[in-house]
Order: C-alpha cells, then structure tokens, then sequence
C-alpha cells in the first residue's frame, strides 16, 4: 500500500501517515462482511479504496440500509467511541482496501489529534442531520419519487460517469436500493421499471446506469 | 491493575462522578450548560472552560434567535424564557430553560433548519461557534465526551429506522 495516494475526506495526508503507523493494511473481499450488527466492536475500519454498505435487520429479517461509505469514510468508529457493540452491519459493495485501526489505537489517535476529534464530531453531525432528512423524505411522495430521489443523491455522491457525460452507473442492487428506499423489493423494482420505461435509465446486475439525470432529478421534486 | 488501566479507571471514574459533583457547582452558568443534553457526559472542568467564553443575551418577546436558512455560527443555551420553533410558517415545537438551540450549528456550520423566535423575555448564553472549536481542540476529553453523545443519537436514529420499516 506504500507509495498509493490516500484518499481525501476525513483525514489529511499527514494524519493518514500516523494512522497507517498505527494500524494495518487489509484486503476484503466484495460482498465480504466486515462485522456483523450486535457483535462487540473492536476496530474501526478507514476505507481506501472501494465502497462498503452499512445497514440493519429488522426483526422480520428485513435489511434496511444505512449509509454507504466510500473512500476516505470511516466504518465502525461507534463502537470505538462508545465501547457498545456494533450498530450495524458493514459489507463490502466490491473489493475494498482498507486500513484497520483497534478501538484504543483510534481513540488515542484522535485524542492526541483534537482537529481530528473536531472533525470527526462534524461528520457524525453530518449523519444525524442526514437521518433526521431523510425521515422527512419518507414521509413525501410516491415510491417513484423517492427511488429517483434516492437515485440522484446516491450518483451526486457516488456515481462514476460514463459515456456522454450523464451516465451514471451505480453499484448496488435493487435489494439494497430498497433498503435504502424504505420499500420493498417489488415496489422499488415496479418503481425501477417505470423510470426505465421512461428511458431515464437502465438496469443490470448489482448495478443501475442513470442516462438521464436532469429528468430523474425533475421527478424526484415531484412529490405530488 | 497496570498503571494504564489505572489511568482509564480514574477516567471513568471521573465521568460517572460527573452528574454528583454538579451539585458542587455554585456558578449558575456552569450549572445551566451542565443541564444541557448535548455536555451531558461532559466533567465541571470541561463545562467551566465553556462557560468561559460564553456570552449573555437578553431577548424581548417576538425577538429572532436565529433563522431558517441562514448558516449558523453561534448556539444558545436558554436560561431563562421560552420559544417557539417554527419550519417555514409552521410552529413544531417549543424550547425552555436548560435545552440548546442550534447546537448542531456548533459544529457543523451548515444552515439552520429552523427559526427560533422568543415567545416570552428570554435570558440566553450565547456559544460562538469558533470559539467553542477552539475549546475542543484544547480540550481534547470535552470533544470526546461529546463524540459519545453522538454516538448515542446516531445509535437512536439508525434503530428507529430499523423500528419504522418493521412497522
């Protein structure tokens, strides 16, 4: 992993050199679980390369996702801070280089770094006002609505372009794409159809190709 | 026990005795912001150096504490009075002696959500944004100790979450 360029985000150059000083490179695998919801959390994992989802079962087995982290994210620092067990799952969307720190190592990082512990209160400020959001997002609108709405956001943060200039081919399924809707898998895929009837986009396994942005972005500001 | 472990004990310690040395407590300010959620877990030293560069403000009735839209630079912790606080023309909900308004502004420096407007006199300590990041980096338990507050919220959030879609 040496002479590889970090990733931006969270940590500058300097601070990712005495992080990786204090942990150790690893290597997982797509689709490989990371750690499980309710198993006691001892490290935290900074994301080099690759994307991780997080998410939560419900009680009737049902997986909601949470968030998706990309590179230069943290996964697992809630536990670190907390000592509590894991909040929620994490599984690599594809393969994933990773730095894995233990929980005393980070906490000793980031008290002995309090711009980083300052930061690090911003981003997790930045997930609270992004869930309290996204419940008012739920509230609003048809499924149609909330996938394109979902789309979009998910290709403004994550999305690799291709072709012309508005593709935007995203890798995720429609399982967890209706997690992330808060539907289930048949509405979210009606919902997929639709949009696909339209033309603004196309479907694949583990991934969805935006071709029309702009239109996906009228309609998710259509909540009637 | 090592002598670290003895160092983590004597932390703990420290934390969990929190709430009772409160009581100790005879500056008014401190107390006040002790009460607040968001320095719940916080010790009397960390609350005693932000009463430090917090300032007092008085409100009259129908005076603006902050508004929708605009980028918050500065929390407040009401002492004394109460508001409303409003979404767009909407009222959802109210705010007293003891809670903070904005605090999320804090840390963040992103828009307000809301619109707090005085619904009696008000008596509020004002915490500016950049002095209190200041505080936190030179007091690295403060920043920690509002980590876990956070922690806790998010932990909250993504269960309800959970909750709703079992619903």
């Amino acid at each position: 992993m040496g002479g590889t360029e970090r990733p931006h985000g969270f940590l500058t150059g300097d601070e990712w050199r005495t992080l990786e000083a204090a942990g150790r490179p690893r290597r997982f695998r797509a689709r490989q679980c990371l750690f499980r919801e309710d198993e006691p959390g001892d490290h935290v994992i900074a994301v080099l390369d690759g994307r991780i989802k997080v998410s939560v079962q419900t009680r009737s087995g049902r997986e909601i996702l949470l968030a998706v982290k990309e590179p230069g994210d943290l996964v697992g620092e809630l536990s670190a801070i907390d000592g509590r067990p894991r909040s929620a799952t994490a599984t690599a969307l594809e393969p994933v280089d990773a730095l894995v720190v233990t929980a005393p190592a980070f906490v000793e990082f980031i008290e002995g770094h309090p711009r980083i512990a300052v930061r690090l209160l911003r981003t997790l400020a930045a997930q609270i006002r992004d869930a309290d959001r996204r419940s008012v997002d739920r509230d609003t609108g048809d499924i149609t609505c909330r996938v394109a709405r979902r789309l979009v956001d998910l290709a403004e943060r994550l999305g690799e372009h291709r072709g012309s200039g508005v593709e935007v081919t995203l890798v995720l399924s429609q399982d967890d794409l209706a997690a992330w809707v808060g539907a289930t898998r048949e509405a979210t895929s009606r919902a997929l159809g639709r949009l696909r009837a339209d033309g603004w986009l196309t479907t694949g396994r583990q991934r969805i190709v935006l071709t029309d942005l702009p239109a996906l972005r009228r309609r998710a500001s259509q909540t009637a | 026990m090592g002598a670290a472990q003895q160092v983590a004990q004597a932390r703990d310690n420290e934390f969990i005795a929190g709430g009772d040395e409160m009581r100790n407590v005879d500056d008014p300010k401190v107390r006040r912001l002790g009460e607040v959620a968001l320095f719940q877990h916080c010790t009397p030293k960390e609350l005693t150096r932000l009463a430090g560069i917090t300032d007092q403000a008085v409100l009259e009735t129908g005076q603006v504490l902050c508004r929708q839209g605009e980028v918050a630079t500065a929390a407040f912790v009401i002492d004394d009075g109460d508001a409303s606080v409003k979404v767009g023309e909407h009222v959802i909900g109210a705010v007293g002696a003891g809670e903070i308004v904005g605090e999320m502004g804090l840390l963040d420096y992103r828009p307000r959500s809301a619109t707090v407007v005085a619904r009696t006199p008000m008596k509020v300590y004002v915490i500016d944004a950049r002095r209190f990041e200041s505080v936190l980096e030179d007091t690295p338990t403060l920043a920690r100790n509002l980590l876990r507050e956070l922690t806790g919220r998010i932990r909250g959030l993504d269960q309800a979450r959970a909750d709703e879609a079992a619903a």
